[in-house]
């Protein structure tokens, strides 16, 4: 949580900064799902993808135990594959079931974004 | 929709179990002292977890390979990680299987053989060096004694080796507390057994042949190991099967 101050005619105020991890936590599965569904990858090529994208706070740890979890759910499958860097590299690749969850994903995500955009658009238009 | 495929090669080998096997260590190698503290950190906090041997070995190379790339990168370990290796930790561990009654029964069960199969010769070398300060008689390979003194020093070997295991599992949090537990009872158990073992066993010998009891032992370790091993990698894989949404036959659902 971050609190920050915000200047009001009566004094200042602090004022509570959305906590934006549980809205991350819901979507950041299906944009790495999405990035791997483009090539096979690995953890850091995914982090620089999703920093590509605008995802700046997202660190290899919270990618990592994700990727688990796709792997764990048999969404994505890994291969171990020899690396410039040092020891062998995992890298993932999307499964055909994961392929339906992505699709399955996308479609909620478009529903769920467009319901939101209505109602803040409702209130934009109202201000 | 095609037949499920396990992910990666598992060996009935594997990468011994709790412990590094050398490729791991040759990998620690690579890393900092910094970087190497927070691996046996991370090793700490999952040890004090069941979780499957073989999907732990496969997750501990995965973070020791993160680690080495974070390095040669320039990047720093700890911020990758988040700072909070706990929190990292438990996330990583949500998503292993555990270890199922049967793998923990067989885990016991190799310690305890470690414990007993190695004090008998250890006993042996020690007479034969130590025979003036020593109870026990050797000749040749055969090792003579009274019941009791062997049955004291394989208890405090027991004891020593299963509340290490013990210790290890339920510690992460608590560790000086669980650890002076451990060693009071031990101390406890220690002298119980001295003044007891002569007094529930009397002054009956026994002989034991220390090469016959080598081979014995060996071969039980090994199958206790090899036990361990294939259920380990059993579970492994059915856990994945199930996770994924396969049948029995390895088709989906």
């Amino acid at each position: 949580m971050q609190w920050y101050s915000v200047l009001h005619s009566s004094g200042m105020v602090c004022v509570l900064k959305f906590d934006d991890s549980q809205l991350l936590r819901g979507t950041l599965e299906g944009c790495i799902l999405k990035i791997i569904s483009r090539e096979t990858t690995y953890g850091y090529e995914i982090q620089k993808s999703l920093k590509m994208y605008g995802f700046e706070d997202v660190a290899e740890g919270t990618i990592y135990p994700l990727l688990l979890r796709l792997e764990k759910q048999g969404h994505i499958s890994s291969q171990f594959l020899s690396s410039p860097l040092g020891p062998k590299r995992k890298y993932y690749s999307i499964t055909s079931f994961g392929i339906d969850y992505l699709q399955s994903f996308e479609k909620s995500w478009g529903n769920i974004s467009r319901t939101v955009k209505k109602v803040f658009g409702e209130k934009g238009e109202e201000e | 929709m095609g037949k499920y495929q396990p992910n990666g090669k598992k060996s009935i080998w594997g990468k011994g179990g709790r412990g590094m096997n050398k490729e791991l260590k040759s990998a620690m190698k690579q890393l900092t002292k910094e970087n190497r503290k927070i691996i046996y950190h991370m090793e700490k906090y999952f040890g004090s977890h069941y979780l499957n041997e073989v999907c732990y070995d496969e997750l501990l190379s995965d973070v020791v390979g993160m680690a080495i790339e974070c390095q040669k990168r320039g990047d720093d370990f700890s911020e990758a990680v988040g700072m909070d290796y706990e929190l990292f930790c438990h996330e990583l561990a949500l998503n292993i299987p555990k270890q199922s009654m049967v793998e923990k029964v067989f885990s016991c069960i190799t310690w305890i053989l470690y414990a007993v199969g190695i004090v008998i010769p250890c006993l042996f070398i020690y007479s034969k060096i130590f025979d003036r300060f020593t109870p026990a008689v050797c000749d040749g390979f055969l090792i003579t004694a009274s019941l009791a003194y062997f049955v004291k020093y394989t208890s405090i070997a027991t004891l020593l080796v299963f509340g290490r295991y013990f210790f290890r599992r339920s510690s992460y949090s608590v560790q000086l507390r669980s650890l002076g537990i451990y060693v009071a009872f031990f101390l406890l158990f220690a002298i119980a057994i001295d003044n007891l073992a002569y007094s529930w066993f009397g002054t009956s010998t026994i002989s034991i042949h220390i090469i016959v009891w080598f081979v014995i032992f060996a071969i039980l370790i090994t199958l206790a190991f090899l036990a361990k091993r294939f259920t380990a990698l059993g579970i492994a894989y059915s856990k994945r099967k199930k996770d994924a949404g396969f049948d029995s036959f390895g088709y989906k659902d």
